[in-house]
């Protein structure tokens, strides 16, 4: 999926679906990435990583909708984890929001992956 | 071209006259043409055909036991299409009908031959044969003359004379009355003079004129004694001749509506038939009759010149199947193989104002498809970008009309850039056009991957390589960007940008160009960056601007060099002004200009207002965030200062009533190390409602160092504060 200013790729390692989003995430495209996203998870999958590594801005329209994705993965069991860089400008915001609260924050996107796989199995 | 008929007692008779009249309604006179034939007349009874001349006659339909005899068939192509009796109107096979163009029948009548002129085609369809020569493969331009055969007038005996009435259908779609002159070979000239008949209904219905076509033995007196009998309509016989109207006042002066009538000659026994090829000869220029249809080009017209005699006579009678005429038989004056002058190139049968028409109208048609093609490539309003202002141009190359392959792109991508193209696809026309709209598509969908610029070079070489006609072009794609003020570019063999700083210095970004497009296998692009202060201007051009022939290309661009300096650089004024000034009156190729200038960054702040909407956001943090840079700000400290501004920005838009008609303000200022932003809006107040407003308002107050809002009635100010430490925001 694409807009204006964000671009969404997904991709799948073994039971773990990798999405990228890079870009701008705000009021304008927040709500339509969350649908976009939500689409790409099927129910096997053993939960997501989002990389985020790629996202140049990032407000409350897109920290709510990380807090969305985390309770409807969970719903399904599925766990989450967000890939975000420490020198990320974004990682500042997600820990103002406490985001790692629902969506544990990794440095990079194999660890992150790994994780998932780890605890799956 | 070809001639056949029989040769024999051809010098029995001194020549023929032509005579060639219309008449306007009132049976009045409009003009007269009178010309004396040669002694083609003097043969036996001739039967000209006008018709597909390429090669000889070869008239295998044509029976036998007809060859000699009165009746004659019409011979188009080497086919017999139909039948020529002297006493007869001209019958042609109904299957054979469009094949025909136009035919001249000429009788003999000893010793007072006469010539029969007309067209034959089917009433109300579009034309019959084809041209020879190597125009072969188009179709015959339709003569806009038709024959509207008078059964009821066949003949019953020696003296009456059967009517051929020309109708000019084609004259409906003509502004103004056209004139055909055929001239068959050095013997005999005819024409046909057709005025609009716009008024009438059906031009049959007015008997309006008369074509009469005499021939003579030569003298006048003769002529004049079949027209005084026979054609009463023609009112007093003009006692006037060829010069009457002269050679330079054509039969274009006759402006009331007429019809031609063609009218034969009574037969005699013993009449046979010649066949003869008439050479018509458009041009183009110096024409007498302005065309219909063909759009604003007023001078544009048509002449229908006769051609010097070359005709071949064949003996069709004696030569039952002459594909190829005897020279040596052909005994007259001029003559020549026939096949020979089927390929000349001006022998061209029936070229006539219809088909030129034809013809002006397809250069049009692909005129009108390559502009259109082209207009539609090209951006009419280029997309806006913050920090940037753009103006692009297209001059249409001033030596040929036709369009060619340039063009210019500006394609917004992510995170406020820009990527611009310019490109020149080698050649002219639709085809042109069409590379270009492929290039250019692929350009647009490699630039939107957000690719570098070396590698949309790359692509978009693979792409034109598999396009079905690849060919030659040249590019230049750039990335801009406003934040950075820098230029990110790639060449393919593409003229290198010229920049314009703020100070007025003009110098072309350095950097190795690649090889064009479609030239090299596996070209590599060297990409270069290009620092550029704000307030400069960028110009992407091609080719036409700067190359000359036998100027060298330095020259070139240092002339550009030079008649920029003279410019405003304003984009819109560059690309106004500065064609004018390089090219100095100078014709040029097709150029396509495209000017960027990264606008200059306000020192003092910034003042916005916007459309309460979530798209303005993008827009807010591109002119901030340029704003804060410029202000010394560092990364983490733009984007925690676009994130608190967003967040109120946010509300700002929740706020506002009526949705979708509102507006809200940013005013950003710095005062000494502490920068200040303002958002604005005039809607009401509301709580926050959930967790995301709630959020919006944490990250506000968490990422600068002082929040104030300000609910009134008149809408809701939110003030942020924030002391700049020169990148140590975190």
């Amino acid at each position: 999926m694409r807009d204006r200013i964000s671009q969404l790729e997904v991709d799948r390692e073994g039971d773990v679906i990798i999405a990228r989003l890079v870009g701008e995430i705000d009021g304008s495209n927040a709500a339509e990435l969350g649908r976009a996203l939500g689409e790409q998870i099927p129910s096997s999958a053993h939960g997501l990583v989002l990389d985020l590594g790629g996202v140049a801005y990032l407000d409350s329209a897109g920290i709510e909708l990380l807090f969305r994705l985390a309770r409807r993965l969970g719903d399904r069991r599925q766990r989450l984890r967000l890939s975000v860089p420490t020198r990320s400008p974004v990682r500042r915001v997600l820990e103002i929001c406490d985001i790692g609260a629902v969506a544990p924050l990794e440095e990079a996107t194999d660890v992150a992956v790994a994780r998932i796989a780890d605890s799956a199995s | 071209m070809l001639w056949t008929g029989r040769q024999a007692g051809r010098d029995r008779h001194p020549g023929a006259i032509l005579r060639l009249r219309v008449f306007d309604q009132r049976a009045e006179v409009l003009g007269e043409r009178q010309r004396f034939s040669g002694p083609l007349l003097g043969r036996q009874d001739a039967e000209l055909v006008i018709g597909e001349a390429e090669g000889a006659i070869d008239a295998p339909d044509l029976p036998p036991d007809d060859r000699g005899d009165r009746a004659k068939h019409l011979i188009a192509g080497g086919t017999a299409i139909g039948t020529v009796d002297p006493r007869k109107p001209v019958d042609v096979d109904h299957q054979h009908r469009e094949r025909v163009g136009v035919s001249a029948v000429l009788c003999q009548q000893d010793p007072h031959p006469l010539v029969k002129l007309g067209l034959a085609r089917q009433a109300g369809e579009r034309v019959c044969g084809r041209r020879a020569g190597p125009l072969a493969d188009e179709p015959l331009p339709d003569l806009g003359l038709d024959v509207a055969e008078d059964p009821g007038e066949a003949l019953d005996g020696p003296g009456e004379r059967p009517k051929l009435t020309l109708r000019n259908i084609a004259a409906k779609r003509l502004d103004h009355q056209r004139l055909q002159r055929c001239e068959v070979a050095r013997y005999l000239e005819c024409g046909f003079a057709v005025a609009q008949p716009a008024e009438l209904a059906d031009p049959l219905d007015a008997v309006g004129g008369e074509l009469e076509l005499i021939a003579g033995d030569g003298t006048r007196e003769a002529a004049q004694d079949v027209g005084d009998q026979r054609w009463p309509l023609a009112g007093d016989p003009v006692d006037g001749d060829f010069a009457d109207l002269g050679e330079g006042r054509a039969l274009e002066d006759v402006q009331q509506p007429s019809l031609c009538k063609l009218l034969t000659g009574p037969p005699r026994a013993g009449d046979t038939g010649f066949s003869a090829p008439v050479h018509v000869r458009p041009t183009l220029a110096d024409a007498p009759v302005a065309m219909a249809g063909t759009p604003a080009r007023g001078q544009r017209g048509l002449r229908l010149d006769s051609q010097p005699p070359t005709t071949i006579l064949t003996d069709v009678a004696d030569n039952p199947t002459p594909p190829d005429p005897q020279p040596g038989e052909a005994g007259t004056e001029g003559a020549r193989p026939g096949a020979t002058e089927g390929e000349g190139g001006d022998a061209i049968i029936g070229a006539t104002l219809e088909g030129l028409r034809r013809a002006a109208q397809e250069v049009e048609v692909e005129r009108s498809v390559t502009a259109t093609l082209q207009h539609s490539l090209l951006r009419e309003r280029l997309p806006e970008i913050p920090g940037l202002s753009f103006a692009a141009r297209y001059l249409p190359g001033s030596a040929e009309a036709e369009i060619g392959g340039d063009w210019y792109d500006v394609i917004p991508l992510r995170d406020g850039k820009a990527g611009v193209a310019i490109g020149d696809v080698v050649g002219r026309g639709v085809a042109a056009a069409a590379r270009m709209a492929h290039l250019q598509s692929a350009v647009r969908a490699y630039a939107l991957e957000g690719l570098r610029p070396s590698v949309v070079l790359e692509r978009t070489d693979g792409f034109a390589q598999e396009l079905e006609r690849p060919g030659m072009a040249t590019l230049l794609y750039a990335v801009l960007d406003p934040e950075a003020s820098a230029l990110r570019f790639a060449s393919a063999g593409h003229p290198p940008p010229l920049i314009v700083t703020p100070g007025g210095e003009i110098l072309f970004a350095e950097g190795r160009s690649g090889s064009p497009l479609g030239t090299v296998t596996f070209p590599s692009y060297e990409e270069n960056v290009v620092s550029l202060a704000p307030g400069s201007t960028v110009l992407l051009y091609t080719d036409g601007l700067v190359e000359r022939p036998t100027v060298p290309l330095a020259d070139g661009l240092a002339a550009l060099a030079d008649a920029a300096s003279e410019v405003d650089p304003e984009p819109a004024e560059l690309c106004r002004s500065l064609p004018a000034r390089v090219l100095d009156g100078r014709s040029s190729d097709d150029i396509a200009l495209l000017a960027i200038r990264v606008e200059p960054v306000p020192t003092d702040g910034v003042q916005l207002t916007l459309p309460a909407e979530s798209g303005s956001l993008a827009t807010l943090r591109r002119v901030l965030g340029r704003w804060l840079k410029a202000s010394g700000a560092g990364e983490a400290e733009i984007y925690e200062t676009l994130v608190a501004v967003g967040e109120a920005s946010a509300n700002a838009i929740a706020h506002a009533y009526p949705a979708g008609d509102a507006s809200f303000e940013i005013h950003a200022s710095r005062s000494g190390d502490e920068v200040k932003i303002i958002v604005r809006d005039f809607g009401s107040w509301r709580a926050a409602r959930g967790e995301e407003r709630r959020r919006g308002l944490t990250l506000m107050e968490q990422l600068m160092q002082d929040v104030e809002i300000d609910k009134g009635n008149g809408g809701t100010t939110v003030v942020l504060r924030r002391d700049l430490e020169n990148g140590a925001g975190t």
